[in-house]
Formats: C-alpha cells, structure tokens, sequence
C-alpha cells in the first residue's frame, strides 16, 4: 500500500468512496447543497447549513486562495519524518469550499493569505494525494 | 448584564469542595487505573468526605487512553453509585462535566459526585501518536496533516494575520504564564523563560514551537462537586458554581481536526457561550478576579481573553505584555502556569486550579482577595466554561 493510502486511515469506505476516486482521476469533488447552495467536501449525508439531503456533486475547478496555513517541522508519524518540512495549508476553492492539502512550490516566506494556488493531483504514490501550487496564470 | 431567560437551576445550589491530583511526571510507571483511583480517592479526603458518601463519577477520555468510571466506583468500593458515566471528548469536557455533575447533583440523581481525568499522556498514549477514527482524519492524513498542534497552528496562524500580530504575541502568552509556574511545584516546567529564549525554542508546527505547546504528562486529577449546602460543612471553603456554558454553534465539524466548514478561524467557541455563561452568572467580563484559561497551546488563551471580552479584538497580546494577567496583574490569567507548563491533563487541573486559587490554597501563587474566577475547557470549535465564586465561612 502506499504510503498515502496507508495514511488514509479509515480507507476508503462509503462516506469518502466517492471523493478519493475522483481525486485519483483529477478531479476534487465538492458537494454542493440544491435547497441553499452550501458547498463543502468532506461528504455529509445532509447539509451542515440548513440540513437539506437534497445535494449534488460538483467538480471543483482547483483554483483556491489560501486562508491559512502550518510549515510541520516535527513529524508526529514516522512515516512523515523524511518530508519535513512540509506546508499543509487550509484553501477556500473557488467553489466555496474549504480543503485541506498540501501546499508546494513556493518558498515559506513567500506564502501569504489570499495567495491564489491551483491544485495538482501527483500519481505516484509516495506523495500526498493533492499538492496546491502557485497558480501562475491568476495574475495575482 | 441580564440574566439569561431560563437560569439553570444548579447554578448558586451546588459547589466544588475538594481536589485531588497525582504527581505529575514523565513516566508514572504506574496505570492509568492506579492513578485514577489515587486522584478520587485523594479529592474525596481534601473534602473531608468519607468515599461511602461518594455515589457519581464523571470522566472524559480521548481514543480510549483512561480508565471507565464505572471501573474506579469498583476500586473505591463506593457502596452505593448511582451516577457513573463516561464520555469521549478532550478539552471541552472538564466544565462541562462539573455542570453534569452539578445537574445530576441538583436533581437528585447524585449527592457528591467525582469529575476526573487520568492518563499516561507522556509515557503512554502520546499527542498525534494514536490515528483518531471516523471520517474527517481521511481528510487529513493523506497530506501529513495528523496532529493536534498542527490542527490548532492553522487557527493561531489565521489569528495573527487577522490581529496583526507575529510570534511574539504567541510568544507573550508563554513567558507570562511560565512566571507563574515558577512557584508551582506541580508544575513539569518551572525554570523562567524569557521571550528571547521563547524564539529560540525549535519550530514543531510553525508558527508554534515546543514553548507554544503543552506538556504532556502522567498524572490524574479529580474534583469534588456537591451541593452548595453539604459543602458548607467540608473542609475547605465552598466554591460555588455561579455561571455555566457548554456550546459550539452551526458548521462545528466532526472532530477536534475538523474545521473545515468553521468559517471564521480567529474565532473560538469561546465568543459563542460568552452571553450564555456571562448571562448565567449575572455577571460581565468585568466582574472576575481571574481566569483559568484552557491552553493546549499558547494561542488559545489569546483567543479565549477575546471571545469571552476579556480583551479587545487584537488586543489580547499586548494586555499580557502590560503585565495585566501576570502575577500582581489586575486580571490573573493560568495562576499554575497553565497547561503550558504545569502538565497536559486536558484541563482537569486547570479547573483544579481554580478550586485552589477560590479557597486561597495555591501556596505562594494565592491571589489575595480574589473572589470570582472564570474557567474555561476547550480551544476550538466547541467548549465548556464556569465561573466560580468563594463563600468565605466565619
């Protein structure tokens, strides 16, 4: 198993079946919510704003705009020792969404709010499922 | 301040009366269930209280790393429990399981009941070293993202940025309450720290480094919660239960590393019960001598003075800088050093502090004339607090 698999925990199972298959096809899938148009993706059986089941899912464009983020010096999982360190940060995809992943190619100083970032989808298997990159062509 | 519409009966009817706690170590060598018990057994005797007047137990555990209250009734031989239960959270649990207590207390189901937290948080089950179940962590670990102080560095990073602060904001909350712990002899780290040494202590989940974080320890800590009327005749000075909250609101997520549907990061649970708890109490931010500040991580006391008015937006910082929350400081803030240094007992002993601090037995750290504290339990998205006042006995 990979070690990003292995890092799944949980595997996958009913409730995130849906979005790590589209994310091993290039693709984040976002839920978005028919009744109040909500977007969220880590999947939920109803809407966490106004508790609709009626939702759809949508594929985010990649485009996102980092709200924060943490540079890991100390890995906490030995399987992570070797990467460190490394930005995760917190982006609100252009769909209204916030994901969590990995943040590269950039330096740490240059990393700042708003910074537009677009994401990346590495195959092998030995890196995180989805890596954020400068977004070159925003212009920003 | 207006009271809140329909006050909560335990509020002014019942107290905390007594505290136990183990030492606090690196290494108990010692269970979990050995340590539980002492810490019951010992707040029990600081109330003056015979174990068979004991009949409830309350405890919280994370990832299963303690010990079932059910399983400390059987090795204090309580003869006749009608109160024991046990739930799975971390650090909002502690106020929110003395108002339990309190609720249980005021309607009859438990006469004096015992709130605990043990573990071998240090030699044991360590912080980021078990895999949390259930969805949400699927969405973390794949990008590396698997600890808790990762989790809480993303909210103080947002923060900063937001307050137009930088490290040494994080940094004031460190060396403030190190000063503190300096004459606690519980506490796990008591040398002074200066903010140079502060900003050379190593990153771990920048902008956080190892001063920013708590210390993980062995050890167990119990209250004793009871009614306002057998307290009177303990050992101690009644602390009674003035005002009370637990809360969190829409969007709170599915576990401590979830905040992805949380919009605002700057924000803790804290501003949310702020009317509720100071509604309860009859009281405004204005009104206490002290605070007991639940801090995981340096981050959270800035956030907390905020949310619960303490302080202005952004101006948490610069309030601990002034000396304000320091020893001799107008408003003391984590008199035991807080969970930065005094030891990780996800905040059991931060309420035990405040019991010591209301019955002026904190030793040396003793604020004078203090009559009225707030504690909180918890740093994110939900979370519990009390305030507390002494009634002085002739």
């Amino acid at each position: 198993m990979s070690s990003a698999a292995d890092l799944l925990v949980t595997g996958l199972d009913p409730d995130n079946d849906a979005f790590w298959t589209g994310v091993s096809g290039g693709r984040i899938p976002v839920e978005r919510c028919t009744a109040c148009d909500s977007r969220f993706v880590l999947p939920l059986p109803s809407c966490p704003t106004c508790g609709s089941p009626a939702l759809e899912t949508l594929d985010s464009s990649g485009g996102g705009s980092l709200y924060t983020w943490v540079v890991v010096h100390y890995a906490f999982d030995e399987q992570l020792a070797k990467e460190v360190p490394y930005v995760i940060g917190a982006i609100e995809l252009d769909e209204g969404a916030r994901i969590f992943a990995r943040v590269e190619g950039i330096a740490r100083d240059a990393l700042a709010p708003d910074l537009r970032l677009v994401a990346t989808f590495p195959q092998d298997a030995d890196r995180p499922p989805i890596v954020f990159v400068p977004d070159e062509g925003s212009g920003s | 301040v207006t009271r809140a519409k329909k006050r909560l009966s335990f509020l002014g009817q019942t107290a905390l009366a007594g505290v136990g706690m183990t030492t606090l170590t690196k290494a108990s060598g010692r269970s979990v269930m050995s340590l539980a018990t002492e810490a019951c057994r010992s707040a029990a005797e600081d109330a003056g209280v015979d174990l068979s007047e004991i009949d409830g137990i309350l405890s919280f555990s994370f990832n299963n790393d303690s010990v079932s209250s059910q399983a400390v009734a059987t090795a204090l031989a309580l003869p006749e429990p009608r109160y024991l239960s046990d739930v799975s959270l971390g650090g909002q649990a502690p106020s929110f399981l003395v108002m339990q207590a309190a609720a249980a207390i005021e309607t009859g189901m438990a006469k004096n009941v015992l709130v605990f937290r043990a573990l071998n948080g240090r030699s044991g089950q360590r912080v980021g070293s078990t895999r949390a179940p259930g969805l949400a962590p699927s969405f973390r670990y794949p990008f590396g993202f698997t600890a808790y102080p990762q989790f809480i560095a993303m909210w103080a990073r947002r923060f900063l940025i937001e307050t137009d602060g930088d490290e040494r904001d994080l940094g004031a909350v460190a060396v403030a309450q190190r000063a503190w712990a300096v004459d606690n002899e519980r506490a796990i780290r008591r040398a002074p720290l200066s903010l140079e040494q502060y900003l050379e202590s190593p990153m771990i989940a920048d902008p956080f480094r190892a001063a920013d974080c708590t210390t993980e320890a062995d050890g167990a800590c119990a209250v004793l919660v009871t009614s306002r009327e057998r307290a009177a005749d303990m050992a101690h000075d009644p602390v009674i239960i003035e005002g009370a909250a637990y809360g969190t609101s829409k969007r709170s997520g599915l576990d401590a590393g979830d905040a992805l549907l949380w919009e605002d990061m700057t924000r803790n649970y804290t501003g949310i019960i702020a009317e509720d708890l100071w509604g309860s109490a009859g009281m405004g931010p204005g009104d206490v001598d002290m605070a007991q500040l639940y801090d995981c991580f340096s981050s959270s006391v800035l956030l907390a003075l905020e949310g619960l008015g303490l302080a202005e937006r952004g101006g948490a910082a610069d309030l601990i800088r002034s000396g304000h929350t320091s020893p001799g400081g107008a408003l003391p803030v984590n008199t035991n050093g807080g969970l930065l240094s005094e030891g990780y007992l996800h905040g059991m002993n931060t309420v035990a502090e405040a019991i010591y601090q209301m019955q002026g037995r904190a030793g040396t750290r003793t604020v004078q004339d203090a009559e009225t504290c707030v504690v909180t339990s918890g740093a994110l998205t939900d979370g519990s607090a009390l305030v507390l006042s002494r009634e002085r006995r002739i």
